[in-house]
């Protein structure tokens, strides 16, 4: 009797909480569900910006490569752009040089060579001169010069 | 924890801004017949907008750009102080309820990061170019520099107004024009405001997605498209005109035509339809027609002077001077079919499009089809002519043109079909 009192003030005499805010408020979990919003929050909370961009917005040398040059400009905390060699995933990609957006002066001595190996599991790039600094199933290389 | 504080902080400051009372710069003696705040938010964007617009055509760096920003905030917030003392608590409880929905799009926007190809290629590059205060004459060295510029200037400048590292601070712009010009056109259905709220949520719910905010312009076109769209409607159907109403639409227009090229036809196609279908005389219709050409003409102008190629299409796909024989070389049953076929497989991308096309069968079948709606069909018609006409009169690489932008070009242009929905809701629900 009490609780159907206190319900009764709630939705009719002051109008605290009408049909149309309850609505409004299921609309709005509804859609933080929809977005998938905690657990995103946790990504966005647990992974540095370089860190999702590699595991989260691109491939890592998979289609493009993107994410792997994410990774290396984290790991190897890359100021300047190093020279790009991708010779083509699984999937086609606009020339990668924007990821080095903050400094677009390009240093000679870095190299990253992307999706490396042919058919027959041979390098496709020589890498004689170059030291390896990095090297994802000999598929995508970061090198600098000796 | 700080990028999320950061993220939440930004959200609630950018959906603030377009709180305060920038509009009255445009007002004397307080006028303003502005009753919603919608209409509000929706005039400060356009003025923010045509702000930033106009000051890079004078070639001013994004850094000075910002101090004038500022300067006009504190002016806004200080020569109008009487409004907020006046705020009632409608005021506070929108702001809150706009900041989380942005500041929830935002958290989705930093977790996936992606950006689209176009995104990669040619507007994040203008826009660290805008973002390291470089002139307007270098854009003409860049790809594309017939695009036009707005997208990637405002993603500059609320990407160096955060002082945050990261891009996409700048495309939480894109989430808030999409959410206000959403909530903007709930306004025209004479509910109340909780109400509209509710239904901005499930047109939001509808449209919605991270595809939209991947750094490709069409957001921001649609959203403009939807802006105009709702005055049309106005002008058209409720036959309503007043000056700041007609401002709003031509400020929308503006910046139309400054985000994509195709904006300038899309821009077109809604000026068209509300010169047939709006009651006014010839005089007006002459001086609003002139005055679209006027912002088109001054596109052209400021692209002159700063040497930017001036064509209104992309020229490795278009070629203007060949035109009709790209078009009879183009013109077959089998690109007829691919084109129909995609244009379908397009529509049924976006849920949107598909129950607002839903209801224009509804109007039809129910004849409710009133001569005031069928601006709307004569848009709809235009519109699908037009994208037939884009694609028979591209060159080379038909087939690959077709399959990588005709969902988008039909995403930025289904916009005004979200009329449909209002109009059957106010026919059948007489709200």
């Amino acid at each position: 009797m009490a609780f159907r009192k206190i319900t009764k003030n709630l939705f009719k005499k002051k109008k605290i909480l009408t049909k149309d805010h309850i609505i409004l408020v299921v609309l709005t979990i509804l859609f933080i569900v929809s977005i998938d919003f905690f657990r995103k929050s946790y990504f966005v909370l647990k992974m540095d910006h370089n860190t999702r961009q590699s595991k989260i917005a691109y491939d890592y040398c998979e289609g493009t490569g993107t994410g792997y040059i994410f990774y290396i400009k984290k790991k190897f905390k890359l100021n300047k752009r190093p020279k790009i060699i991708n010779y083509g995933g699984t999937k086609g990609t606009s020339p990668q040089n924007w990821i080095f957006y903050q400094n677009q002066e390009i240093d000679e001595n870095k190299l990253i060579v992307l999706f490396n190996l042919d058919e027959k599991n041979q390098f496709k790039f020589n890498i004689k001169n170059y030291n390896i600094k990095h090297n994802h199933k000999n598929d995508c290389l970061y090198l600098t010069k000796k | 924890m700080i990028e999320l504080l950061q993220i939440l902080f930004f959200s609630i400051l950018f959906t603030s801004f377009f709180y305060l009372p920038y509009y009255k710069v445009l007002t004397l003696k307080n006028k303003i017949y502005l009753t919603s705040l919608a209409d509000k938010n929706i005039l400060n964007i356009l003025i923010i907008g045509n702000f930033l617009l106009i000051l890079s055509f004078f070639n001013i760096t994004l850094s000075n750009i910002i101090k004038l920003f500022y300067l006009y905030t504190f002016f806004s917030f200080f020569i109008f102080w009487k409004d907020f003392k006046n705020l009632n608590k409608n005021f506070f409880y929108y702001l809150f309820f706009f900041a989380t929905i942005i500041f929830i799009l935002s958290v989705d926007l930093a977790y996936n990061l992606t950006l689209y190809w176009d995104a990669q290629k040619f507007w994040l590059i203008k826009t660290i170019h805008f973002f390291n205060n470089e002139s307007l004459f270098e854009l003409k060295n860049f790809s594309k520099p017939e695009y036009p510029y707005f997208g990637s200037l405002v993603w500059a400048f609320f990407w160096k107004l955060s002082n945050f590292e990261n891009e996409y601070i700048g495309r939480i712009f894109c989430n808030i024009v999409l959410c206000y010009s959403i909530y903007s056109i709930t306004d025209l259905l004479k509910i109340s405001n909780l109400k509209k709220l509710i239904l901005f949520l499930i047109i939001l719910f509808v449209i919605y997605d991270y595809w939209h905010i991947r750094g490709s312009q069409e957001i921001l076109v649609f959203s403009f498209l939807l802006i105009c769209s709702k005055y049309l409607f106005l002008f058209v159907h409720e036959k309503k005109i007043n000056k700041h109403e007609l401002l709003i639409f031509f400020l929308s227009l503006n910046l139309l035509i400054w985000t994509k090229n195709e904006g300038v036809f899309f821009g077109l196609f809604i000026v068209i339809t509300f010169l047939i279908y709006s009651r006014i005389n010839l005089k007006f219709k002459i001086i609003t027609f002139t005055a679209f050409l006027l912002l088109i003409i001054n596109k052209f102008v400021i692209f002159d002077i700063y040497g930017l190629n001036n064509t209104i299409a992309d020229s490795d796909d278009f070629d203007f001077l060949n035109l009709f024989s790209s078009i009879i070389n183009n013109l077959s049953l089998y690109n007829f079919y691919f084109i129909t076929k995609n244009f379908l497989i397009s529509t049924i991308k976006f849920p949107y499009v598909i129950l607002s096309l839903f209801f224009m069968v509804i109007l039809f079948v129910r004849k409710s089809t009133k001569e005031i709606n069928f601006f709307i069909f004569f848009y709809f018609i235009l519109n699908i002519f037009f994208i037939y006409f884009v694609y028979f009169s591209a060159t080379p690489r038909f087939e690959l043109m077709v399959l990588t932008s005709l969902n988008r070009i039909v995403f930025e242009s289904s916009a005004p079909f979200l009329l449909f929905p209002i109009i059957y809701l106010k026919k059948f629900f007489k709200i």
